[in-house]
């Protein structure tokens, strides 16, 4: 069992914390990763590394916690993580957060449209955690055939933030256009795929693994 | 242009002596000079934790987080609200900025350029400074004439930021080399040298590096200085050390010297991928092999050529 309950016992630095919404117990609307190795109490606040936004990674960020997923990751996992982490501090400000921002794909590198080079990088807060894994070489997820209706996403964010992102989606760049299903990576998938265990990487989701457990 | 101070132990013109991985060999037993990189590994970690505190966007919520859309969400409307009062700097933004971005406002990017003009005057005001740079960050700017004027003004104030002292100084300054990174001839990457001094905080020096990478992206080098070759080679001979890997920060500079160099001078990438290889480091493995993927990915492919055999040194 990778996906932890919290309060069982210690969750490992650089797991997967997940924050549920108020009005629904099993969809999860936020994740990111654990600062510290800590003891975590569900519905608690705890110090992580994510993109709220704006990405927070030279300094922790704070979420509640409601479950956390650890991988068990290897000394040298850990190290591909901080080495990677390290590189991306100075590629991303806490500026504009929309800028820093993006649905889908959940991770990808803004571009110079003359010179095609890269400037920064781009996360939801999916996409953060999963192009972090995926650097050290755990891709928790395949997103070749994601794909997310409208009310799922509805479910997920509440109304208001997805009207919102749909209408800032061209302005911003965010990948939302058109009426949909889009192929945004949710909370949720990362911790179906984390249940599953490394053996079952990467995890493909289907409509039913919107909601966690 | 500001000369290296000469690094002890090293002549700095690596190229006479054999190859950088050669010289690497050659000087494993030799402990590197570890005090003043490991003070600048703590003042880049000391630096960026005074820049997010004194930065702390007001649109962070208070106690527990929220989800990313939520933020926006929040962060939106009261953007909106914002527009009705010019001078609320509550959101530390300024007002319209955004949406006349969104709009593609084809006035916007020469207004923005000409308030980098006058460097004393843009200076004043770091927190303007920050965001007009942000903005033209973000701001696709095709004509030739604005991205000349652009580059020549961003680098003129890189050179004032870097021996600024205020906290805000340091992210406008890596804002605007950032920018100046995606705007110059690839051959004109040696003006970065500036930002190599041993006086650079250890962060300014990476994010210099990555503007090498950067200027670079997509080609081969034809013109190179041989300063900068000879400044990163010397960079790359202090920092792919064991004894020197022994943090995130330093794998991280480490391996950003390491790709640079390869851009540089590729024909030494396989030289550099083998040593990458010997120190061991999972880290610092991984990092190089992602620059590397990236930029094959991105080249056609006679410039992806020496990268692609590089990675395969690298992974084999």
């Amino acid at each position: 069992m990778t996906v932890i309950r919290l309060g069982q016992h210690a969750a490992q630095r650089r797991s997967v914390v997940g924050e549920r919404p108020a009005t629904d117990a099993t969809k999860i609307r936020h994740v990111g990763l654990l600062a510290e190795a800590s003891e975590l109490s569900p519905g608690k606040s705890c110090a992580v590394l994510h993109c709220e936004p704006p990405l927070e990674v030279a300094r922790p960020g704070k979420m509640d916690a409601h479950l956390v997923g650890d991988l068990d990751l290897s000394k040298d996992e850990i190290e591909v993580i901080e080495d990677w982490l390290a590189d991306i501090t100075q590629q991303t400000l806490p500026t504009n957060p929309l800028l820093h921002y993006v649905l889908v794909p959940p991770a990808r590198r803004a571009f110079d449209k003359v010179t095609q080079r890269p400037k920064h990088w781009r996360f939801s807060c999916v996409g953060f955690v999963w192009k972090t894994y995926e650097h050290a070489g755990l891709k928790l997820v395949s997103l070749e055939k994601i794909s997310v209706d409208r009310p799922t996403l509805v479910s997920t964010w509440g109304e208001d933030a997805v009207v919102l992102a749909e209408k800032t989606s061209a302005r911003y760049e965010l990948g939302l256009d058109g009426p949909g299903p889009w192929a945004v990576l949710l909370p949720a998938h990362l911790f179906h795929a984390l249940e599953r265990g490394r053996a079952a990487l990467p995890f493909a989701p289907t409509e039913e693994h919107s909601s966690f457990p | 242009m500001t000369q290296p101070a000469p690094d002890s132990g090293h002549n700095g013109n690596g190229a006479s002596n054999g190859t950088l991985a050669t010289k690497l060999r050659a000087q494993q037993s030799v402990p590197p000079i570890l005090a003043p990189i490991e003070k600048a590994g703590l003042e880049a970690v000391r630096t960026m934790r005074s820049i997010v505190e004194s930065r702390q966007p007001p649109w962070r919520p208070e106690g527990s987080g929220t989800a990313g859309l939520i933020v926006v969400e929040r962060w939106n409307r009261e953007a909106s609200d914002d527009d009705d009062n010019d001078n609320d700097e509550s959101l530390g933004i300024e007002s319209g900025l955004e949406a006349r971005i969104g709009d593609g406002d084809a006035t916007l990017p020469a207004e923005l350029i000409a308030r980098l003009a006058s460097p004393d005057r843009a200076l004043a005001d770091l927190t303007s400074l920050g965001e007009t740079l942000w903005a033209l960050e973000v701001l696709h700017i095709e004509e030739p004439a604005l991205r000349k004027a652009l580059a020549d003004a961003l680098l003129t104030l890189a050179l004032r930021l870097r021996d600024d002292r205020r906290a805000a100084a340091t992210p406008a300054l890596w804002s605007a080399l950032r920018r100046y990174a995606t705007l110059i001839d690839s051959n004109a990457s040696a003006v970065l040298m500036e930002f190599l001094r041993e006086d650079d905080d250890a962060s300014t020096r990476q994010l210099a590096l990555q503007c090498i990478q950067t200027s670079l992206f997509r080609e081969l080098p034809s013109r190179v200085s041989t300063d900068l070759v000879d400044r990163v080679r010397q960079l790359c001979e202090r920092y792919l050390h064991p004894d020197v890997l022994v943090a995130p920060a330093m794998r991280s500079l480490a391996a950003n010297a390491a790709v640079a160099f390869s851009v540089l001078a590729p024909e030494e990438a396989q030289g550099i991928a083998e040593w990458v290889r010997s120190l061991r480091r999972p880290g610092l493995r991984a990092l190089v092999a992602s620059k590397w993927t990236e930029m094959v990915a991105s080249r056609d492919e006679a410039a992806a050529l020496p990268l692609r055999g590089a990675l395969a040194v690298l992974q084999s």
